[in-house]
Order: C-alpha cells, then structure tokens, then sequence
C-alpha cells in the first residue's frame, strides 16, 4: 500500500505543475496584451498596467514567469521596491499560498482570505447533505431494486442532474425564499441558517449522482460471493448490508466524491452569486461581471489546486479502505 | 436475495447465460482485476455474436447481434421512447426552428413587428406591452425585458446548446477513438506520453478551465465555446476508451487475428475499436447533456458565448436581476434547457441498460 501511496504522491508532482502551467500559459502567453485581455473591454490605466506588468514578470520568458508565478523562483523587487532600495518579496507564488493581483493591485490572496471560510462552510453542509441524504435514497433503492422506490429514484435523479444549478437556484430563491418565506433569499452574512438553501441547491446533483452510484454499487456487491457466505452462515440482513455489502459498496463513492469537487466548486461560484454568500465562489462571478481578469484567474487557479489536492487525498483514503488495490 | 438475481436477469441480455452473468456482476466494482476480468467477458460476448454475424447467422434466423438485442430491450421501455421524442424534438428545434414557428403569430395587429420579433415599448417592464407581457394566447411565454417574444427566443436559443453539446462530443471521441486507442494498444511510452498528458488536462475540472480560458477571450461565440469545452472535455472520454482498447487487446480474436497476419490498423480498426465502443457510445449520449449544462452555465456566468448570440443561458443571465418579479424570465429558458439536458441523460441511461449491462 506504501508502495502505491508513494507512486501516487510521485505522479502528483507533474500533474500539479502541468496543470498550473497550462493555465499560466492560457492566460499570459496569447498573442496580444495579457492584461489588458484580462480587463476584457474596460480601458486599463497604463500605471496599473505597468504595476501588474511587472508583478506578473511578463518581461521575462515565460517558463520563467510560470517559475516566479508558481514560486520556485524568486521574486525580483517590485518597482516601488526597487525605488526604495529594497529587495523583493523572495519565493511568492502559488507555493506560497499567492495568487497574483487583481485590477487594483490588491493581492488575490487578500481578497480570498474572508471570503474562504464561508465557502468552506457551505461546501461542508453541502457534502453533509448529499452524502445523508444521496447514500439513504442509494440504499433505499439499491435494496429493492424494481420496486416503486427504486424507480422513483432512478428517474428523479435524472430529473435533478437535468435541472441546471442557475435555474435551481432561483427557482429555490423565488418559490422557498419569496412565495414560502421559509428561508432567507440573501446569505451575505453566511450564517447556518442562511447557508441551509443555498447548500441543498449546491448539493442536489451531486446528491443525484451519489444515489445513483450507491445503487448500482450496491446491487452489485449484494451478488458478491462474500455477501452469499454471510447470508449462508446465519447473519442477520441488517448485519450482512450494514457490516458487509454497505461498507464495500461506498467505495466507490467515495472515489466519486473527489471528482464531484470540481463540478462543486463550480457550482459554487454560480450558488454564491444567485444566494449573494460574500465566498470565494462570489468573489469569481463578481470577477467577471466586473471584469476583473487576474482575479477569476487567481482564485480559480486556487480552486483548481484544491481539487488536484483532493483528489490526492481520495485516492490515498482508496488505498486505505480496499486492501485489493494493485500493486504494480 | 434472489428476488435481486431474478430482475437482474431478466434485464440482461438474452445471448448472455446466466451462469456468465452471474459471475460477471459477482465482482466488486473498484477491484481493477475484477473489472479487467468482467470487461473481457463482456467482450468475448460481443466476439461470439460478431462471429455470428460473419458467418451469415444473421440471415439463417433470430437476431443476434448485439444491437438487435439492445433493441430489444429498449423498446419496450417507455422512458426511451421518451428521451427519443424529446432528443428529437430538440434536434429539430435546433436545425429548423421554423418547425416551431411558421404556425406562431404573435403580433396578429401590426406585421411589421413580426419581423424581428422584438419591440422595446414590449417589454415587460413596459406598461403599454400586452397583457402586461406575461404570457397570453397570441405571445406564448410573454415578453422578456427588451421586449422580444419570448417563445421565439427560446426555440432559437435551441440551436446553440445543441450544437455546442454535440459538436464538443463529437470532437472528444475523435480525440479519444484516436489517442486512447493508440495508447491502449501500443503501451509503453507512447501510452506514458498520452497518459500523462490527459492526468494532467483532467486535473482541470471543465467548468473552471472554461471560465479561466473564456475569460480572456474577446469573441466568444459558438465555436470559441465549443473550442473551449473540447479542450477540457476530452480527457474522460479518452480514459474510457483507452481502458476498453486495453482489455480488448488481450482477446483471443485478437491474437487469433494478429496471427493470421492482420497488421496494428486493421487490429485496431476491424476488431478492438468496435468491440469496446459501446461503453464510449452510451457515456457520450450522456456528456451531451453534460456539456449543454456546462455551456449554459459559462453563458450564464458571462464568459460563454456573448450577444447578439441566444443562448438559454445568456437569457436567464440577463434577466437575473429581474427574476424574482417576472419568474417567466427564469421559467421558460430554464425548461428548455431542463428538458434538453433530460432527454440526453434518460437516453444514455437506457442505452446503458440495454448495451453494456455491467455498467449499471
């Protein structure tokens, strides 16, 4: 298992910097004016222009930009540093934990600093509620397969995975926030009871997705000889699903759990901006509409790690829960 | 127990014993060799009928070729007739939007305003619109803000999502049916060279690369967005079909083939591609549903195609600050793309039942 865990660790390495890289390159090696691409139609003041011109290194070849920009190389002074006789911030990079500058040359992770622990939060009651709720319905379906629940199941997943997270968000907004009054139409100080509905509406296709998984994974290790020789030497139903199969059958799941991190993030973003939750996601769609480029950049660079991270994660965890893992 | 045996073979398919399938589903999904050894099962089901159909068995008699099993199943499933009448009716709707409109007369009074279909002093927010612009028996949906009819918007706006899902999808297997196979079959460093590079264009999940990348786009219309989805799409599709082509290298047809002399193209391209193209067929019925979400949602976040295009999603997009009042704004477009994304889903789901029963 060592084995395996270490090779992953390994293969992350490339991952990690060839995925930043294409990003980096996407963004500051298309012909043209990056930063001025990057503020899309508004005129950019050619003091900022020059402020982040020099703060991305665009002067330099671009392996070293991506080296600076990523942290393993070290900053050269800044031109108010260089001014005043100082030297630069050293290694400050995505490494670091830095993620460029917005518009108004305020450090991207300044401005996700608040606004990180609120999309923690939503995103924690969002996983809370898909997994209850999506395992239970996987369950109650996987177990009684062809009966009405089951079918039930299966078709209004495929409903909830149709309905699009904008159109469930207002549509939650409007008939749950405004026609019911049952919950606030605006998170902005991101409370819990604030962050119940957005988080269901976060949630819901992931929760769809994770029934359905369960379901199947379920039905199929119920076939298992294991499960047989349970059944065969006496043990209770509760006991061989609970102990056995159920346990056999999150595997999977939770395999699924890491790559659902990317769809949720980017629901997140549409979420936090429909429910007007102050998070990173919002901080991303304000971005936009304000056309704000080094900002959508930074923070959805800073997504996009998390989720290699996760994803690392999960496959360690894998490597814990089945001991049937490969080893090569 | 065996009331879960029982439904499940009756869904299987006929060709396939019982005895096969029981031991074909016995496994543990997540265990690598289970799976590689259910896989091969799977394919030496599809290497039976194929000899079948070489050998003319088809015209001896009884259907046996996997599609017509597959057919089998499928048509007596109401949930695929389903999907089937609204993939189509969103396909036609996409391709002659007129099939939608010749019969529609919003403006039976002034035909001039037929012409474009949109007249400010319409609005909904307009006190003069008719009917207050909600929606009434000569304007279907009512009007949106610019006062443009809003059922015509939302057939139009068909044309967009559809194309984008399918011209995305058809791009990613072509990338997958040449890549992934060329990596499954050949191994070794030309299978380390793809691999690596799809670890790492799958690291990028499809709607943050799409955001990032559109962002600094000026034009962005349907091929820029189509450009953009591919870019980060393909990486799924390809894993899929390099792990089919890996286990139907190892068949005995295929080794039977390569020694009767039959070079790597004709390997790849009579044998293994079409034995292990079913899972890929059923996954991109479903990622066309997958990718007109995306879209929708690039629109809707601003950094998906721009106007004058119409889009479902650039529509909910510009009314956002409308919708709590005038809920026809969210309600129509929001249906259609509801609908669309549905009938790919269902469909993917059946055609799954039907063609590759290990998967469910």
């Amino acid at each position: 298992m060592f084995r395996y865990i270490i090779r992953r660790i390994l293969q992350f390495i490339p991952v990690f910097f060839g995925a930043t890289f294409l990003i980096f390159a996407m963004v500051f090696a298309i012909p043209g004016d990056p930063i001025q691409a990057l503020a899309g139609d508004k005129p950019v003041d050619p003091t900022t222009k020059a402020v982040l011109e020099d703060r991305y290194n665009l002067e330099d070849p671009l392996l070293e930009q991506y080296g600076k920009y990523i942290g393993l190389i070290p900053q050269d002074p800044t031109l108010d540093q260089e001014i005043a006789g100082e030297p630069g911030d050293g290694f400050a990079g995505v490494l670091q934990g830095e993620f460029g500058y917005s518009l108004n040359r305020r450090p991207v992770s300044d401005i996700m600093a608040d606004a990180i622990p609120k999309t923690a939060k939503l995103a924690l009651m969002a996983f809370v509620f898909e997994i209850v709720l999506g395992i239970s319905a996987g369950v109650i379906a996987g177990l009684r397969r062809g009966s009405f629940a089951d079918n039930l199941v299966l078709v209004s997943t495929l409903a909830v995975i149709a309905i699009p997270v904008f159109v469930a968000g207002y549509a939650a907004q409007l008939i749950v926030g405004v026609r019911l009054g049952w919950a606030p139409v605006n998170a902005a100080q991101a409370t819990f009871g604030q962050l119940i509905l957005p988080a269901m509406v976060l949630g819901a296709t992931s929760l769809a997705y994770i029934a359905r998984l369960t379901r199947t994974s379920l039905n199929e290790n119920l076939r298992a000889d294991y499960v047989k020789t349970a059944t065969a030497k006496g043990l209770p139903r509760t006991r061989v699903i609970g102990r056995h199969t159920l346990r056999n059958s999150l595997i999977p799941v939770i395999t699924y759990l890491g790559i659902d991190l990317g769809a949720l993030m980017g629901g997140a973003i549409i979420t936090e901006g429909i429910f007007n939750i102050p998070g990173i996601g919002r901080t991303v769609f304000e971005g936009i509409i304000r056309s704000d480029g080094p900002v959508v950049v930074g923070v959805t660079t800073f997504l996009v790690v998390i989720f290699m991270i996760s994803n690392l994660l999960v496959d360690v965890m894998y490597a814990w829960l089945d001991p049937r893992i490969r080893y090569e | 127990m065996s009331d879960h045996l029982d439904t499940k073979h009756e869904n299987r398919d006929e060709t396939d014993d019982p005895a096969t399938g029981e031991e074909a589903v016995g496994g543990t999904g997540g265990h690598r060799k289970v799976e590689h050894a259910r896989t091969g099962e799977h394919g030496e089901l599809v290497r039976d009928i194929e000899l079948a159909d070489a050998s003319g068995a088809e015209e001896v008699g009884g259907p046996t070729s996997l599609w017509a099993d597959g057919w089998r199943v499928l048509k007596h499933k109401p949930l695929f007739w389903l999907a089937l009448f609204l993939i189509l009716a969103m396909v036609v709707m996409a391709v002659f939007p007129q099939a939608y409109l010749w019969f529609y007369n919003p403006f039976p009074d002034n035909p001039e305003q037929a012409k474009t279909f949109c007249t400010l002093s319409n609005s909904v927010q307009s006190p003069n619109a008719p009917n207050g612009g909600r929606p009434s028996s000569t304007n279907w949906f009512g009007f949106d803000i610019q006062g443009c009819d809003l059922y015509v918007r939302t057939i139009l706006g068909a044309r967009i999502s559809i194309f984008i899902g399918v011209i995305v999808t058809l791009a990613s297997v072509i990338i997958a049916l040449v890549f992934g196979t060329l990596a499954g079959y050949f191994g070794r460093s030309i299978d380390a060279v793809i691999a690596r590079i799809t670890d790492i264009w799958f690291a990028i999940p499809t709607i943050l690369g799409g955001i990032v990348l559109l962002s600094v786009l000026r034009d962005r219309g349907m091929v820029e967005v189509a450009f953009v989805l591919t870019l980060f799409g393909w990486p799924s599709m390809l894993r899929l079909m390099r792990s089919q082509v890996i286990a139907g290298k190892e068949q005995d047809y295929v080794t039977a083939s390569r020694s009767l002399g039959a070079n790597d193209f004709r390997l790849m391209v009579r044998h293994i591609i079409p034995n292990g193209i079913t899972p890929v067929i059923v996954y991109a019925t479903i990622f066309i549903g997958v990718i007109i979400s995306a879209e929708a949602a690039l629109s809707f976040l601003g950094v998906g195609v721009a106007l004058p295009n119409i889009s479902w999603g650039l529509m909910i997009s510009g009314a956002q600050d409308r919708i709590l009042q005038i809920p026809q704004l969210l309600f129509f477009p929001g249906m259609a793309l509801a609908i669309t994304v549905f009938g790919f889903m269902v469909m993917g789901d059946m055609l799954r039942d039907a063609f590759d029963p290990k998967g469910r």
